[in-house]
């Protein structure tokens, strides 16, 4: 008999204007479990957080915590801790008052004596690596600082939950790595269950014990970064977790597609269905770029192309070559494999995890990249 | 070359603003006569004295208090709530400050007065033999203030709500904070520079006001009219020793509110979060009652000025016990333009307020043109010596004025000026110096400098680059600076009763004496003048500064 997850959310809808910002999601986190909330912006992401928090009201659906629904329950009460995106600091009070504020509110059950906020704040700072930074103005800290304050501020109170507003978007790119370490292992040292939200796939699959992938207001899939990106549940999925090209053709059933276009007459290459496909279904295979090999030209099997482009980037090299129909496709091989200009011939690396099938024109476009902002 | 120049503006604005002062000073402290402290004894002796002067400071914290009570909480509604109307009301709620001090106290008179509107319609309500009411003393004045000075707050604190970060709220909410909190621990502190710049601001136009305690003070009196009454009762002496100890308190006030600002107000830069929204009101009530309360206070706003346009219209003598006004004609408009001496005020004040805000404009922009060009110590000498004007009340530079120019003595710059047609538009000058000079001031920081470095590189000299650059650049600080100049010159009481001879009687002047002989018409007519200029100056003014 097990029991239900920590943190579950059930069927949470939420339009703006009869545009549909969240589309019926349901999930659940397990306790002590980070979940990534990854999705392009205007994916609802952020919009899913604030439902969470209790900025925005749902229209519709629940949010249970341990098996208690806190729905209609106003912020203050649901003793959540939040990191912003910017932090939201206040910039009158100093570190130590900041960090102190969750403590005085009673978030933590009740009215704490003087000395016990006071070990509880050193506590919280120590826990961020900020030990005697107390007495610190706001502004006269860096950045990386302000951002692990605010981490020791929602801490502090010991909430049930936490969540993260793309806690790492302010932070300059070194930084974001360093930080994001750093505040992965505060998470599970504490052992807090948190929800992260990034557009970032990279931070999702570095923080995030599982990653639930938004998609214009949808749940697009919820799953392990190992299993997102080797079995994409959608054409979504598949394009923005990880690079990939599509090769376009024509279900044959039992997981065999023959190739569209002049250059894949007679090829017939194999993957798995990652939707209910019929035979004479047009269909897209989509390869992670490890998943395809450079032959030679007019080796069996393979798929004539022009290597567009090549481009080293030290262990690995990535070769853009022409495919059929005038879609790039992306290929790893050795860094010798072939030179820009040069004709070959693309084909499935033997061993490779098998290429997702899913029917035409159910995703979006290929090279969609997700740009920074809030979702 | 450069320090020659800003040396030249130093010393003009130095013996136009701070000579004056200085020489009052040392007449106070009997510098003709060998030195004395026998004036300031006298003063110290005198309990009327000692009276004014805390009834001066109470008064303007009970302003303070007041103009905050109301526009703190509008500016609440305005900038967090929505409803039908808000924009065109909480327009329609900055209005008082574009009324002129006097004009304002008249309309209040004719409203509230002993034969206003209101008392009269109490008085036949309830069958009453005498006015309910008389409209003087504290009372009267603080109503006068709150209604004028809760503008400040109003406009300073939805500003500040408006660049109010949301997730600071938010943030206080997850942490536990319930709302009451969340005002008072991170909202208010949060809103503390506009809370203070609006004190500040609220706490010297009252130290310095003149008309309404002038009006209803009757024996209540207050430092501005303590020296003007010692002035005309020829103890001249006394003014000026009055007059320095009001500076004293000015200055003592501006550094005190100054002082609590500091040190405590740390703007983080960077990006901020999503900004607050508004909240429709949704409910049908709650819509209802806002709808009710914005309408009714607009009307509440706007009815003095509505009086003044109606008093306007009813003849002399036509209005006794009536409850409205049983006659209206255009007779006073009329009379205005038929008597050539009713028509000079008006012609009076219109070339002394042009003059002076045209010589203002040009000494703020060549004071602050120096001021930023000359940095340091020369640059920050300029800046406060501008500066000086408003943080003194004007009844204190009339004085100071009447002091240096009422000597002829070219030797160490003091002319005969009182008594000139020249005074009163030196005196609004120097009164317009602030604003025309932080205008400029403003305007030249936000400029980027190397345009006048690009035009030089072009092989454009100094004069055509002012004259093709920098000034078309300027266009809209000083076009604001200069109506908002323009309105205060036009409207100025303060400096006005000191200093006017009666060929020189600016329109202030001709309405206290229209008043002073039941002209009510008349006095009237000439505050809806002075009402309609002002209003066209400052909506120019307004829009200029959202250009």
């Amino acid at each position: 008999m097990t029991k239900g997850p920590f943190l579950e959310l059930a069927a949470i809808a939420k339009s703006f204007d009869d545009h549909v910002v969240l589309d019926q999601i349901s999930l659940g986190v397990e306790e002590g479990e980070t979940l990534a909330l990854l999705g392009p912006s205007g994916s609802g992401k952020t919009t899913l957080l604030r439902v969470i928090a209790g900025f925005e009201a749902a229209d519709g659906g629940a949010i249970r915590v341990d098996g208690v629904e806190v729905t209609g329950l106003p912020p203050a009460k649901r003793r959540f801790g939040m990191v912003f995106q910017h932090y939201a600091l206040f910039p009158h009070l100093s570190v130590g008052e900041n960090v102190a504020f969750g403590l005085a509110s009673g978030a933590s059950g009740g009215r704490s004596s003087a000395d016990e906020r006071r070990r509880q704040v050193a506590e919280a700072l120590g826990l961020v690596d900020l030990a005697g930074f107390e007495e610190r103005r706001i502004h006269q800290i860096s950045g990386g600082q302000q951002q692990r304050v605010a981490l020791a501020r929602a801490l502090a109170p010991g909430p049930r939950l936490l969540l993260l507003d793309e806690p790492l978007s302010n932070l300059d790119r070194t930084l974001r790595e360093r930080t994001r370490g750093e505040i992965g292992a505060t998470l599970s040292r504490v052992g807090i269950t948190a929800v992260w939200v990034t557009h970032e796939q990279e931070e999702a699959f570095d923080v995030g014990d599982r990653v639930a992938v938004l998609h214009r207001g949808h749940l697009e899939q919820l799953d392990t970064p190992e299993r997102l990106y080797v079995e994409p549940a959608t054409r979504f999925v598949a394009g923005f977790v990880g690079r990939a090209s599509a090769v376009a053709g024509v279900f044959r059933g039992e997981g065999a597609v023959a190739l569209a276009g002049a250059e894949g007459e007679g090829l017939v290459w194999h993957g798995a269905a990652a939707e209910a496909l019929e035979a004479g279904d047009r269909v897209e295979l989509v390869f992670r770029p490890e998943a395809l090999d450079l032959v030679p030209e007019g080796a069996a099997g393979a798929l004539p192309v022009r290597v567009l482009a090549r481009r080293y980037a030290g262990s690995q090299t990535f070769f853009t070559v022409e495919g059929p129909g005038g879609d790039p496709l992306e290929v790893i091989a050795p860094a010798d494999a072939a030179a820009t200009g040069e004709r070959r011939g693309v084909a499935p690396r033997p061993g490779a995890p098998l290429p997702r099938i899913f029917k035409s024109g159910t995703g979006t476009a290929f090279s969609r990249v997700s740009k920074p902002g809030t979702g | 070359m450069q320090n020659l120049s800003a040396r030249l503006v130093v010393g003009l604005l130095a013996w136009l603003v701070g000579y004056p002062l200085l020489l009052t000073l040392l007449e106070a402290l009997g510098v003709s006569g060998g030195w004395t402290l026998e004036y300031f004894a006298q003063f110290a002796s005198r309990p009327d004295e000692w009276g004014a002067l805390w009834r001066s400071v109470w008064l303007s914290a009970a302003s303070v208090v007041l103009a905050a009570l109301i526009g703190v909480p509008l500016a609440f509604v305005f900038e967090r709530a929505d409803f039908p109307g808000r924009s065109v009301l909480g327009a329609l709620v900055a209005l008082p400050v574009a009324l002129p001090p006097l004009v304002g106290v008249i309309a209040f008179l004719f409203l509230y007065g002993e034969s206003g509107f209101v008392s009269r319609a109490v008085q036949a309500l309830f069958g009453l033999a005498e006015p309910p009411w008389r409209l003087q003393g504290p009372g009267a004045i603080l109503l006068v203030h709150a209604y004028s000075m809760y503008v400040y707050f109003y406009l300073f604190v939805r500003a500040g709500l408006a660049r109010l970060d949301a997730s600071m709220q938010e943030a206080a909410a997850i942490l536990g904070a319930g709302p009451v909190r969340t005002l008072f621990k991170v909202t208010l502190p949060l809103l503390r520079p506009a809370l203070t710049g609006a004190a500040l601001l609220a706490f010297m136009t009252s130290l310095a006001s003149f008309s309404a305690p002038y009006i209803f003070g009757g024996g209540f009196r207050v430092m501005t009219t303590q020296i003007v009454f010692s002035k005309l009762n020829g103890e001249v002496e006394m003014a000026q020793v009055e007059t320095v100890v009001l500076a004293l308190v000015a200055l003592a006030g501006l550094w005190g509110l100054v002082r609590l600002d500091r040190g405590r107000i740390e703007v983080v830069g960077g990006v901020r979060g999503v900004a607050p929204s508004r909240r429709m009101l949704r409910g049908r009530l709650a819509r209802t009652t806002a709808i009710a309360i914005g309408w009714g206070l607009a009307l509440l706003l706007l009815l003095p000025h509505l009086t003044l346009v109606l008093i306007s219209f009813v003849p002399r003598a036509t209005w006794t016990v009536e409850l409205l006004p049983p006659v209206l004609d255009l007779s006073n408009y009329r009379e205005l333009l038929a008597q050539p001496e009713r028509l000079r005020p008006i012609l009076n004040s219109l070339w002394m307020a042009a003059a002076a805000t045209v010589g203002a404009v040009a000494l703020g922009l060549a004071a602050a043109r120096s001021s930023v060009r000359a940095g340091g110590r020369l640059g920050a000498a300029l800046e406060a010596l501008v500066a000086v004007p408003w943080a003194v009340p004007g009844t204190v530079f009339a004085i100071a004025l009447a002091t240096a120019f009422s000597v002829n003595a070219p030797a160490v710059g003091r002319f005969v000026l009182v008594g000139t047609p020249w005074i009163l538009p030196l005196a609004y000058l120097v009164r317009s110096l602030p604003v025309t000079g932080r205008g400029a001031l403003a305007g030249l920081r936000q400029l980027d400098r190397s345009l006048e470095e690009a035009a030089a590189s072009l092989g454009a000299g100094r004069w055509r680059t002012l004259r093709r650059i920098t000034i078309p650049l300027l266009k809209p600080a000083l076009a604001a600076a200069a109506s908002l100049a323009f309105i205060t010159a036009l409207g100025d009481f303060v400096t006005s009763i000191v200093l006017y001879t009666f060929d020189t009687r600016p329109i202030s002047i001709e309405i206290l004496s229209s008043l002073r002989l039941q002209d009510t018409g008349v006095a009237a007519v000439y505050g809806v003048l002075l009402m309609l200029v002002s209003a066209v100056a400052f909506l120019l003014w307004g829009r200029e500064e959202r250009a």
